[in-house]
């Protein structure tokens, strides 16, 4: 006599159940995905979206994208130049330092990290890098490169610092972020050949923007180390994809004669 | 098993001169063509972006075929009586549906290399280093497709519609990549609020956890970290729950009255 | 003239559709008790109104329905029985298929699921589209075939693993006087060999001229059960008239 069909459908799901009892409980790679993403306000449904189509890395690519136009993809000709002057950005190196009463203008929500972000030039650049960081714990790329914008481009090292820990606190393991941390503490202290010295190490990395070999071209060309500039800005033209920093590294060797 | 075979040859010639998957492939190759848009606005992480895109939509083309075929075969030969002349032959019922899937499968599976032949060829052109994981991450994608499919074939024969087949096992889909997510819920509000969250805690148990199978999420961790997954675990969880959706099939199948 | 034991045999059988919706449960008969048997050797003729259970009796035979009671067998065996499935080959009404495919493709996929063995199968294909009158057309696609054409592959896949017993749904619907002409030549050739057919069909006239006999139902009982002889006199058109407008059983 057969079973009844729901009887069936019981043994069905049954086994359903013992499968992933026994298969699917556990994490079987060293990193398991991560839980309880916090969708940023803008692009949520689109994130959601991929996430349910099992799409994370490519939500977090979507994100990355989304932060480099944000960004602009490339920006003014002479990188580095608040570096270089020595703090010449105000508001920012006060609050850094504690001028002016020693109140920070900009202090670190542990709570709510994104909110520590406000004011200054692209004040979403930091929040953004850790949306695509909360969707992807190992894309180290984002953070690299907003902490390169922030502490040598916009010059804000205090909130590059506040994203490289964020990023550890999610990878402690991943020591590119060490290295950034360090190579951001030697640019706040103003010692250009210790910064040269971590970025010289740093550009090794495949994963390296091209933003920071370009930061260390133009380290070289102020510290008069001329023909490694020049072999920076040569790297930059055969390896980069990035057209903005090709513009640069073309100009750069122009004027190096290189 | 002769006729296992033979059925499977059928679909799978039927599927190669079907113009859906003539149009199918065009299109993947349209979204491979996009995909390298995309990837010029990620600069430096253009090989990531194509690598990640182009994974992800030769999974959903796969997808797409899979389900569409699962969901309408074999309502569409019980429709136009195309079934009567198989069934009237010495052909099991589960033969015939074992035939049918198999040859569905290897046609989407025909399709999913082709596509990731081109899909691998861009990438080696932009300098990609091959990985083995690559394929590895293909395998999972396609598990996941057979999952489905199989899915799609038992919901296509309980509800008899291919529509209701079509939204139901897209829903499971999205639910399947949400597993994490879903169990932290059950893991957090369990014991508060049980009744509300039994129907959750069932499901959890029932779906499988296509995450698993995103080895593409995986392609980051160091090389080798991939191979280091259980890949028989891996398997018999997958062929498990085929074998569960197709022996409910057949089970279905087997009393059905025409 | 048929002869011999019965191929095709129904015992009593009966076959209800239970329906149910909302809760409600509503049961249609299909066949009621039907007691008939087809000889070997011979061509039967099944007559009724739309609805009489005509194709219910059908689909019993083919093992596509199971009767609540009763039985049915094939050759001795339970229709779905795969030595009985062996046995007969179907033409359904209005068969279709795919319009890619060549009839030479279509007879190798079916043949092959006849367990036809693979060495053989060209050759049983070719013969086949022979005898249909297709060798012409065998290399076209069937999405470029006439109606009379596809119905003509639809009886080789019908034959080609050489049946005892043949069942025709409606063989001749849709066709025109030639193609139904050169179509009960065929039956005939077949019957001649010794194959038994069960053919359903609303052309009295065409059961007249083939048929050994005829069984006529009505609400899913045989109504009538009537031998070549019975309407080589009045015409098997008035017998119908009367068994189903409500004449003697």
């Amino acid at each position: 006599m057969r079973p009844a069909l729901p009887a069936v459908l019981a043994g069905g799901l049954a086994l359903c159940v013992l499968l992933n009892a026994v298969f699917a409980r556990r994490p079987w790679t060293a990193q398991a995905d991560q839980v309880g993403i916090q969708l940023a306000q803008d692009g949520a449904l689109e994130s959601a979206f991929l996430f349910g189509m099992g799409m994370r890395r490519l939500a977090s690519d979507l994100g990355l994208i989304r932060l480099l136009l944000y960004y602009g993809g490339s920006e003014e000709e002479f990188p580095g130049a608040a570096a270089a002057a020595g703090h010449e950005d105000d508001h920012d190196h006060d609050a850094e330092h504690g001028a002016a009463g020693g109140r920070h203008r900009h202090e670190y929500d542990v709570d709510h990290p994104e909110r520590s972000f406000g004011g200054g030039r692209y004040p979403l650049l930091g929040p953004m890098a850790m949306r695509v960081l909360d969707m992807d714990p190992s894309y180290s790329y984002p953070v690299l490169f907003t902490a390169g914008a922030l502490a040598f481009n916009l010059n804000e090292p205090q909130k590059a610092l506040w994203l490289l820990d964020y990023a550890m606190k999610r990878d402690p393991l991943n020591p590119r972020y060490h290295e950034y941390v360090a190579a951001v503490g030697a640019h706040r202290k103003g010692t250009p050949k210790g910064v040269i010295s971590i970025l010289e190490r740093l550009v090794l990395d495949p994963e390296c923007p091209t933003m920071m070999k370009n930061v260390l071209g133009w380290l070289y060309y102020k510290n008069g180390q001329k023909a490694k500039s020049v072999g920076v800005y040569r790297e930059i033209l055969r390896d980069s994809r990035d057209q903005g920093y090709r513009g640069i590294a073309q100009r750069m060797l122009e004027r190096l004669g290189g | 098993m002769r006729a296992v075979l033979v059925l499977a040859l059928n679909s799978w010639v039927e599927n190669l001169r079907n113009r859906f998957f003539a149009l199918a492939l065009t299109f993947a190759g349209v979204v491979l063509y996009l995909s390298m848009l995309l990837g010029l606005l990620a600069c430096d992480q253009e090989v990531r972006v194509l690598l990640d895109f182009g994974l992800g939509f030769i999974e959903l083309m796969g997808l797409v075929g899979a389900v569409y075929g699962a969901s309408t075969v074999v309502l569409r030969e019980m429709e136009s009586k195309t079934v009567y002349m198989i069934l009237t032959r010495p052909v099991g019922r589960t033969s015939y549906l074992l035939g049918r899937y198999l040859g569905l499968m290897l046609s989407v599976g025909a399709a999913m290399l082709i596509m990731a032949g081109a899909h691998l060829l861009i990438l080696l052109l932009k300098g990609w280093a091959f990985r083995p994981d690559y394929l590895l991450a293909l395998a999972g994608a396609f598990l996941k497709v057979l999952v489905t499919g199989s899915l799609a074939l038992f919901l296509a024969l309980s509800t008899t519609s291919s529509l209701s087949a079509l939204s139901i096992t897209m829903i499971l889909w999205s639910l399947g990549h949400f597993l994490p997510e879903i169990r932290l819920m059950v893991r957090r509000f369990g014991n508060d609020s049980i009744l509300i969250m039994a129907p959750l805690q069932a499901l959890s148990w029932v779906i499988p956890d296509l995450q698993l199978f995103n080895l593409r999420d995986k392609l980051d961790l160091p090389v080798g970290m991939t191979a280091s997954i259980p890949l028989g675990s891996w398997l018999a969880y997958g062929a498990g729950y085929c074998a569960v959706w197709l022996l409910l099939s057949s089970v279905l199948f087997k009393r059905k009255e025409f | 003239m048929g002869e011999g034991g019965a191929v095709l045999s129904f015992e009593k059988a009966t076959k209800s559709y239970v329906s149910s919706h909302l809760g409600r449960t509503r049961t249609s008969r299909g066949v009621c008790e039907l007691d008939l048997s087809v000889r070997r050797g011979e061509v039967f003729g099944l007559l009724g109104l739309n609805g009489s259970g005509k194709t219910t009796t059908f689909k019993l035979a083919l093992g596509l329905l199971s009767p609540s009671s009763g039985a049915v067998r094939v050759l001795g065996l339970p229709p779905r029985d795969p030595g009985a499935l062996a046995s007969l080959g179907f033409l359904p009404e209005l068969p279709c298929f795919p319009g890619f495919m060549t009839p030479a493709e279509i007879l190798r996929f079916y043949g092959g699921l006849s367990g036809i063995p693979a060495a053989e199968l060209p050759g049983r294909v070719a013969k086949v589209i022979e005898r249909v009158g297709l060798a012409a057309s065998a290399g076209r696609r069937m999405g470029e075939f006439s109606k009379g054409m596809v119905q003509r592959v639809g009886l080789a896949q019908a034959i080609l693993h050489d049946p005892a017993l043949i069942i025709l749904d409606e063989p001749v619907s849709g066709l025109d006087p030639l193609a139904i002409k050169d179509f009960r030549d065929l039956l005939q050739e077949l019957n001649s060999r010794g194959k038994t057919i069960l053919v359903s069909s609303h052309s009295i006239s065409e059961l007249e001229k083939i048929c050994h006999r005829v069984g006529i139902l009505k609400d899913g009982r045989l109504g009538r059960l009537l031998e070549a002889k019975d309407w080589a006199r009045g015409g098997l058109e008035e017998h119908f008239i009367e068994t189903v407008a409500g004449g003697a059983a």
